[in-house]
C-alpha cells in the first residue's frame, strides 16, 4: 500500500534519510525505531509532504505522491491522520472544535452531524463531556487522546503515531497503546507509528523497522526482532550504551 | 598577489552575505504577500466560504488588534497633540509675539498628516505585530502549523487573511481616533495653559486641514497595516528552535516592521508633495 523507495533528506550539512526504503502492507501496523534524532519524525513528514525530501519516492497505492501537486499532496493528506508527538491541538479552539475542525473544513455536514461524529471519537478515546474545555486545561495523557480523536475524525486509510507515547507516565502509555490497538482492530487503517519506546513497539507492531544512519537496517515481526543477531538491532532493543551505535 | 586576491574575495564575501540574505528575505515577504493577495481575491469571489470560514475569525481579529488597542493608541494620541501644542506654542510665542494663533493649524496638520498614521502604527507594531508574531511562532514549534496542513487548512491563509482584512480594516479607524484625540489634547493645552480661545484654535483647524490631508493619512495606514501584518506573519511562519527562536521572531517582526514603516512614510510623504 505504502512504499517508500530511495529516500533522501538533507538539513544544512546535516544528511538525515540516506535512502531509505521501506513498505507498509494494508491494514498492517509498521512501528519504526530508532535512537533520537535519526529522522523517525522526518520520514513521517516526509511521508505526508509537510517535508520535501531531496531525492526518492513515496508510493501510495499507485501514485507516486512527491510527482504530484500541492493540490494532489492536500488530497493525500485528506486520507490520513497524525498524531502529533505533542498533541499539536490548536490552543485557541475547544476541543469540539478541534476534533471536529477536519470535519468542518471537508465534510459537508451539518453541524448537528458534527457534533455527534466528534462525541463518537471522543468516546472511542475513553474521553466524554469535555467537548467544551480547551487544551490548556487537559493532562498531557487526556491531549494525546483528544489529538487520536482528532486524527481519527475523518476515518483516515492510514494513521501516522509520532512518539505517541511520549510523555506520559507508564500506565496512560499503556492504555494509549491499547487504544491504537483497538483503533487497528476496529478501523480499517494502516498505521506507521515512530518511537524509541521499545514497550509500545512491541504491543502495537505487526512488524517493527530499525532506522540507524538514514536507513532502514532490519525490518521483522516483534518475535524476530526479538531473536535477531543483528548486533544494532539487539543493542538497541536491550537498551544498551555499549555496542556498534555509537553515542556521539 | 594571489594572497591579496583571496584577501579581497573574502572581504567582498562578507560584505554580499548580508545583502544576498536581506535580498533573499525580502523575496520571501514578497512572495508571501502575493499568496495572500491571491488568495483574498480568490475568497472574494467565494462570499460563501468567507461567511463560512472566516467572518468570525476577521471579526475576532478586529477586536484583538483594534479595538483592545484604543486605550493605548487615544492616551499616546492624546498627550501627543498637547506635547505638541505647548512645545510649538511657546516656542512661536517667544519668536514672534501673536503667531501662537496657527497653533491649531500646526498640531492638527502635523497630527493628520504625519504623527497620527506613524505613532499609531508604531504602536499597533508594538502590540499587536509582535502578539502576531509570537502566537504564530508558538503554534509553528508546537507544530499546530503542521497539524493545520493534514486538516486540510492552507496555514498561510488559515491565519494570515483574518489578520490582514482585521489590519487593513481596524489601522485607518485607530489612525482617525488618534488624529481625532491629538487634535482636542492640543486643543485643551491651547485654551487652558496658553490661553489662546477655542474658537480661535479650531478655525485654524478647519484652515489647516483639508479632506486630501486626511485622506493622505489614510492611505498611508493601508500601506503600514500591510507592513506590519506581512512581518509579523513571515516572521512567524519562519520561527526555529523553541522559546528563544519565538522571541527571536518577535524582536525580528517589531525591529523590521517599524523601520520600514519609518521608510516607506518617507517615501509616501514625498509621492504626495508631488500630487
Amino acid at each position: 500500500m505504502i512504499r517508500i523507495r530511495n529516500l533522501h533528506k538533507r538539513f544544512g550539512s546535516k544528511m538525515v534519510l540516506r535512502g531509505l526504503n521501506l513498505e507498509i502492507q494494508p491494514g498492517e501496523t509498521m512501528v519504526i525505531i530508532g535512537r533520537s534524532g535519526e529522522g523517525k519524525s522526518v520520514l513521517l513528514k516526509c511521508i505526508l509532504s509537510l517535508i520535501e525530501p531531496d531525492r526518492g519516492e513515496i508510493w501510495f497505492n499507485q501514485e507516486n505522491i512527491l510527482a504530484l501537486k500541492e493540490s494532489g499532496r492536500a488530497r493525500f493528506r485528506q486520507r490520513c491522520g497524525m498524531l502529533f508527538q505533542g498533541g499539536a491541538l490548536f490552543d485557541s479552539l475547544t476541543i469540539e472544535e478541534n476534533v471536529g475542525f477536519g470535519l468542518r473544513r471537508m465534510k459537508n455536514y451539518g453541524e448537528e452531524r458534527i457534533r455527534k461524529i466528534v462525541r463518537e471519537k471522543l468516546a472511542l478515546v475513553g474521553l466524554k463531556e469535555i467537548e467544551h474545555l480547551y487544551p490548556a486545561e487537559l493532562s498531557g495523557g487526556m491531549k494525546k487522546r483528544v489529538a487520536l480523536a482528532r486524527a481519527i475524525a475523518l476515518d483516515p486509510e492510514i494513521i501516522l503515531y509520532d512518539e505517541p507515547t511520549t510523555g506520559v507516565d507508564p500506565i496512560m502509555a499503556d492504555a494509549i497503546n491499547e487504544l491504537i490497538n483497538e483503533m487497528n482492530r476496529k478501523l480499517p487503517v494502516s498505521s506507521i507509528a515512530v518511537t524509541h519506546d521499545m514497550v509500545s513497539a512491541y504491543k502495537i507492531a505487526d512488524r517493527i523497522a530499525l532506522l540507524h544512519q538514514g536507513r532502514i537496517v532490519e525490518v521483522g515481526t516483534p518475535a524476530q526482532i526479538k531473536r535477531t543477531c543483528n548486533p544494532l538491532v539487539r543493542q538497541f532493543v536491550t537498551g544498551s550504551a555499549h555496542g556498534p551505535i555509537s553515542l556521539i | 598577489m594571489n594572497r591579496r586576491i583571496i584577501r579581497g574575495l573574502i572581504l567582498l564575501d562578507k560584505f554580499w552575505a548580508p545583502v544576498i540574505n536581506i535580498t533573499e528575505d525580502m523575496g520571501r515577504v514578497f512572495i508571501l504577500l502575493g499568496r495572500l493577495l491571491t488568495a483574498i481575491f480568490k475568497l472574494i469571489l467565494q462570499p460563501v466560504h468567507l461567511r463560512n470560514f472566516y467572518l468570525q475569525p476577521i471579526l475576532e481579529q478586529m477586536v484583538r488588534g483594534g479595538v483592545n488597542s484604543l486605550p493605548v493608541v487615544i492616551t499616546t494620541a492624546l498627550f501627543t497633540g498637547m506635547v505638541l501644542a505647548i512645545q510649538t506654542g511657546v516656542t512661536m510665542e517667544s519668536k514672534i509675539p501673536g503667531s501662537s494663533i496657527f497653533i491649531g493649524n500646526i498640531v492638527s496638520l502635523s497630527l493628520v498628516r504625519e504623527l497620527g498614521p506613524v505613532l499609531t502604527a508604531l504602536l499597533v507594531t508594538g502590540r499587536v505585530g509582535s502578539a502576531m508574531a509570537a502566537e504564530i511562532g508558538s503554534m509553528k514549534i508546537t507544530e499546530q502549523i503542521d497539524a493545520l496542513r493534514t486538516l486540510a487548512a492552507d496555514p498561510v491563509e488559515y491565519l494570515g487573511i483574518p489578520r490582514f482584512l482585521a489590519m487593513l480594516a481596524m489601522l485607518p479607524v485607530l489612525t482617525v481616533m488618534a488624529d481625532v484625540l491629538g487634535t482636542m489634547g492640543g486643543w485643551m493645552v491651547s485654551s487652558l495653559y496658553l490661553e489662546i480661545s477655542s474658537i480661535v484654535y479650531w478655525d485654524g483647524v478647519r484652515a489647516g486641514v483639508e479632506i486630501w490631508d486626511i485622506l493622505s493619512g489614510l492611505v498611508k495606514s493601508l500601506f503600514f497595516a500591510a507592513i506590519i501584518c506581512i512581518f509579523a506573519l513571515h516572521r512567524g511562519f519562519s520561527t526555529q528552535g523553541g522559546a528563544v527562536g519565538v522571541g527571536r521572531a518577535t524582536t525580528s517582526a517589531v525591529v523590521n516592521a517599524s523601520i520600514t514603516i519609518l521608510i516607506v512614510d518617507y517615501f509616501l510623504a514625498q509621492a504626495f508633495a508631488v500630487l
